[in-house]
């Protein structure tokens, strides 16, 4: 299963290589983080085993750091959305 | 070294130490990637810093046009784009370097056969740690190298 997953990481990355060359104006970078996002959760949900993770506690943890991680980025966001000369 | 950690979990100690091995060798491979990519950087003059000089390099998709300013790259823009380019990749790289001294030290630790079904747990936090690294790597690829190369 881990040759599986590792085969569509890589597949995954030279669809983000080959998409990066198409032209989609500012959706160019949201499919590149799309792609990014969908190798991460493949990355942390088998090769982290939180897939196959027994204790509820193990996916607390996961969720309360991506709501933290979201609150991060959000809040950053926020600023760089609500500047005049942006 | 998710196999290696799947290695540990069922007692196969020639595996484990394969495939401790086999990431180190392949980091190093990153590492030595990385190195060549900086030597390059630092021949070009693409560190930012008193000796920076980003000139004449057309933006992908604007071919350059004789007469017409503003069809290259902003070189202030580019030097911010490389202060970041060197600090998350650095960044990046130290973690790595970390990484292959933890593995050094699982390496010494699964030679003695200290791992067992029961207890492996350092085998299970570097592996934790390493996929770590390798989603920041998933992240910063796109955004350093693939960002606006389209045409």
């Amino acid at each position: 299963m881990y040759f599986g997953i590792w085969a569509v990481l890589l597949v995954c990355t030279l669809i983000t290589y080959k998409a990066a060359f198409i032209e989609l104006g500012r959706f160019n970078a949201a499919v590149a983080l799309g792609i990014a996002t969908f190798k991460a959760t493949l990355v942390a949900l088998f090769f982290m085993h939180v897939w196959h993770a027994s204790e509820k506690l193990t996916k607390l943890v996961v969720i309360a750091a991506l709501f933290f991680l979201l609150l991060l980025l959000g809040l950053t966001m926020t600023d760089y959305a609500t500047r005049p000369w942006s | 070294m998710v196999l290696a950690v799947w290695a540990a979990q069922t007692a196969r100690r020639t595996l484990l130490i394969v495939m401790l091995i086999l990431t180190m060798l392949l980091g190093c491979v990153f590492l030595g990637i990385k190195a060549i990519e900086y030597k390059d950087k630092f021949e070009e003059h693409h560190v930012p810093g008193a000796s920076f000089s980003f000139e004449k390099v057309p933006i992908p998709g604007h071919p350059p046009i004789p007469g017409q300013p503003g069809r290259y790259a902003d070189p202030s823009h580019a030097q911010l784009f490389f202060s970041l380019y060197f600090v998350m990749t650095g960044l990046h790289a130290l973690h790595m370097i970390i990484g292959l001294g933890i593995f050094l030290w699982l390496l010494t630790m699964a030679w003695k056969g200290r791992f067992t079904p029961e207890w492996h747990t350092p085998v299970e936090i570097g592996g934790l740690y390493w996929h770590f690294v390798d989603i920041v790597w998933i992240y910063l690829f796109p955004l350093l190298y693939l960002i606006d190369r389209h045409p």
